[in-house]
């Protein structure tokens, strides 16, 4: 799990193009959205990419996002249930 | 006060050729929408859309046109709109008429299929064809439609926004006669883009239905022919309509959707009611922009409640029958608002069945006939937070008596006070000529990139490509320079738009066959990227346009904001334009000899022997206001345009026509800015013009210091403004007959490959 939480962390900051933001700067547990890292719903779309792209998993209903993206830490659990 | 009315139409789109086939699908409730068959894309099988079905074969044989030209799809759809809509206006002189026409992508559906080709200097005749401003000219010249011409792309409200101006034109006495609309031919790159965004549905659409799950793309084409109540009452045209209301707001919420409670949506239609003078019961039909996402239409009902209370009336979204034809879609359903004014007809709201619950409220599902029609109202709301509403109204009574029937096409004159420049040269954060010139010996010229974090957060900015990050610095610091805080317009100009995100959209497309593209470059794509960024960074919800016809892009902006202070609509209008150069397009039109494929010193530039301009970028923004300020620059007098001149005398021939309108002559100005830009091919008109009509005034020029760009006119006439107000002309300009008078009179004369010539004239404020 902690690994994959790493590589997560390094993979948003690419995708969403967080210019100043290093790994150790996010919380696992912070939230994603609204308040915590301050994402918005472009941003969901494109790590929905980030999960198809990287991890093979497709998510069909976009508003499952909502709970699968609150944290890196709800992401990575999700990936380690649903990797083949 | 003049009134505008319809006396032409003509549309092609997935439900029919014409206007008559257009009308019989309306009322037997058949839709275009069907699986894809003409577009070649890896999606075929997953998506419907609604196609015209002709083969670019048939579409070249349908518009009437040469089979030896290198048509785009977008263009011959536009040509057979425009032609029709000419036909059945009894044959309008169009002569000298004015044509606003509209597109979001321009020529992609041809550009998309042979870009790594065209790198390769392959395709050499589709490259051209490319910029927006493409179909636009391709019309004109196919209709010999000979007077103002300019394009408009503000995503999904484009061609609503044409019809807008179009009526303004008419009413500010620019041309008696336009022909307006838009045009937009289905792409890989639109389809791909939006399905990045989840709002595509793999069925068929479902506009205000409780079960709605997206959209289905379509495209098309719809022109208008609009002329003076007076003259079309004259000749006896048969007269479709009275344009009576139009308005554009903004709903500076989020690039993409649209707000809770409908700001925007609700702006647009309660400025276009008020400007009509009926009250919101005297509306019959609303035709609605019900895209069928779950958005949209939850926005749009929410909107319409607000203005309508509980006497909503009858409504309906006709984008079940053609799809969304995007930039086409204001003027397609403009024709189909006017057919059903027209018929007394209101087309079903096709495939509905139960209301959105939020709101409760529920479309036409049913042909609706025998209720008289009197005004309708149509919407159009696009990325940007771009919304637009046009009002048409049968014509009622004669026409009033026009007491000053004016024939001059001047218009008051405006101030420059604030102004703001990132160029290539070390221009922007002060509002004077740097004390050196830049030397730069480059391929192509770039900014010096301003301190972007000094002005834009972080957050915001790790989205923005170049164009952006420029465009919203020197917005902000040209309002900053006035002190105005809130514009009551916003009006940008670019010839090429985003092209680092577009491009990265393309070819990660291209690249990924379709698949796996995120969404980011696609909305940042858009050519009203910048505009609507500056309202939502602002939470501006004021008129908000862009023009996007090449070198006339910022010349029709500025038309437009002298237009807008005239008509009392607004006090300070925020103009600016801009143009970013990439690798890729660079190299791209050094294949057609448009810049310079070696590099060269900018200091050497008008000597240099390679065919092509030195290619640039910049952005420029000013703060255009009725009155003086401490802070004026200059006042702006007039600006013009024209295509094609034929030949060096009729350019001379124009400038002292433009002059005479402006009681001066050439004598009387001061200082005259020319648009040089090194290339051996063309330069010899302004080498021609500074022997001829401008033998004996005071010369400069100025594209060594930007480069060329298709708003490269809003450097120029920022240097003007600078130099009008300091009363100094810099050192490097080039000056010919130096002379120490007091600079009152600019005039800037620009052109690009002797196919699109401009002239804007400054003077000194309290002339």
């Amino acid at each position: 799990m902690e690994e994959i939480i790493e590589k997560l962390k390094v993979q948003i900051i690419e995708q969403l193009n967080l210019e100043d933001m290093e790994p150790e700067d996010i919380d696992a547990d912070e939230p994603l959205f609204g308040e915590g890292l301050g994402l918005d719903s472009i941003d969901a779309l494109e790590l929905i990419v980030l999960l198809e792209k990287e991890y093979g998993i497709k998510i069909q209903n976009p508003k499952d996002g909502q709970k699968i993206f609150y944290s890196v830490k709800t992401m990575a659990e999700f990936i380690s249930a649903n990797q083949k | 006060m003049t009134r505008v009315v319809v006396t032409g139409i003509g549309i092609v789109s997935s439900i029919g050729n014409n206007f008559t086939e257009t009308y019989n699908s309306l009322i037997r409730r058949k839709s275009g929408i069907k699986p894809i068959s003409i577009l070649d894309t890896r999606h075929r099988g997953e998506f419907l859309i609604g196609e015209v079905r002709l083969t670019h074969q048939q579409l070249i044989k349908e518009a009437d046109v040469s089979e030896d030209e290198p048509w785009t799809r977008t263009a011959l759809l536009g040509i057979i709109a425009a032609k029709q809509a000419i036909l059945s206006s009894g044959n309008t002189d169009v002569e000298n008429a004015a044509l606003v026409s509209a597109s979001t992508v321009g020529g992609m559906d041809r550009s998309e299929l042979c870009y790594y080709d065209m790198l390769e200097g392959k395709h050499k005749q589709y490259i051209d064809t490319h910029h927006a401003g493409n179909s636009t000219e391709m019309i004109a010249r196919e209709c010999g439609i000979g007077g103002l011409i300019t394009t408009i792309s503000t995503a999904c409200s484009s061609s609503l926004n044409s019809i807008m101006l179009g009526a303004r034109l008419i009413k500010s006495g620019q041309t008696k006669t336009a022909v307006v609309g838009g045009t937009d031919a289905l792409s890989k790159f639109t389809l791909n883009g939006f399905k990045t965004l989840l709002i595509l549905d793999k069925e068929n659409c479902r506009p205000f239905d409780s079960s709605r799950a997206g959209l289905n793309l379509g495209e098309g084409a719809a022109y208008l022919v609009l002329e003076e109540l007076e003259s079309a009452l004259k000749s006896g045209k048969e007269i479709y309509a009275e344009v009576t209301g139009y308005a554009n707001a903004n709903d500076a919420h989020h690039q993409t959707a649209s707000s809770e409670n409908g700001e925007g949506p609700y702006l647009a239609m309660k400025k276009a009611l008020d400007l009509s003078g009926l009250t919101s019961g005297e509306i019959d039909y609303i035709n609605a922009h019900g895209t069928g996402t779950e958005n949209n239409d939850l926005t749009e009902s929410i909107a319409i409640k607000r203005l309508f209370g509980d006497r909503i009336p009858l409504f309906s979204s006709t984008k079940a029958y053609t799809g969304h034809t995007l930039g086409a879609a204001g003027a397609v359903e403009a024709v189909i608002a006017l057919l059903s004014l027209k018929n007394n007809i209101i087309p079903p709201n096709l495939n509905f069945s139960d209301p959105i619950d939020e709101t409760g409220i529920s479309p036409v599902h049913e042909v609706v006939q025998g209720k008289v029609l009197n005004n309708v109202l149509t919407n159009s709301f696009g990325f940007g937070g771009n919304d637009s509403s046009v009002i048409f109204s049968k014509v009622t009574g004669r026409s009033d008596k026009q007491e000053d029937v004016k024939s001059s096409q001047n218009i008051l004159p405006v101030y420059i006070n604030g102004t703001a420049c990132v160029s290539p040269q070390n221009t922007s954060g002060n509002n004077h000529f740097p004390p050196e010139i830049t030397e730069l010996n480059e391929k192509f010229l770039q900014i010096q990139k301003p301190e972007y974090r000094e002005y834009i957060a972080p957050k915001l900015l790790r989205r923005m490509s170049k164009i952006v990050r420029m465009g919203i610095v020197s917005s902000k610091i040209a309002c900053a320079d006035a002190g105005i805080e809130e514009p009551d317009a916003i009006i940008t100009a670019t010839g090429m738009g985003c092209q680092v995100d577009t491009e990265k959209f393309l070819t990660s497309m291209i690249e990924n066959d379709e698949g796996l593209l995120t969404p980011t470059s696609f909305i940042q794509s858009t050519h009203n990227t910048v505009g609507g960024s500056i309202a939502l960074g602002t939470g501006n919800h004021n008129y908000n346009l862009t023009y996007v016809h090449r070198t006339f892009s910022f010349e029709s902006a500025l038309l437009d904001s002298m237009i807008l202070i005239n008509e009392g609509l607004a006090g300070n209008v925020l103009i600016g334009g801009f143009d970013e150069i990439t690798e890729d397009s660079w190299r791209i039109k050094t294949n057609i000899n448009h810049y310079k494929a070696e590099a060269v010193s900018n200091t050497e530039l008008f000597y240099d022997r390679q065919k092509g301009a030195l290619a640039g970028e910049g952005s420029t923004f000013f703060m255009v206001s009725p009155d003086e300020t401490d802070n004026t620059y200059a006042q702006i007098r007039g600006v013009d345009m024209f295509m094609h001149p034929g030949g060096n005398t009729t350019v001379e021939n124009r400038i002292h026509e433009f002059l005479k309108n402006h009681e001066l002559r050439t004598g009387d100005i001061d200082l005259v800015i020319t648009g040089d830009n090194g290339d051996p091919d063309f330069d010899h008109i302004y080498e021609y013009l500074r022997k001829g009509v401008f033998q004996g005034n005071q010369t400069i020029k100025y594209k060594h210091l930007c480069g060329e760009y298709d708003t490269s006119s809003a450097f120029a006439m920022w240097l003007a403004a600078t130099i009008i107000k300091e009363n100094h002309i810099p050192k490097g300009l080039f000056t010919e007959n130096e002379s120490n008078i007091e600079i009152r009179n600019v005039l800037i004369y620009n052109q690009f490959r002797n196919v699109n010539h401009s002239l804007i004239l400054l003077g000194k404020k309290c002339l």
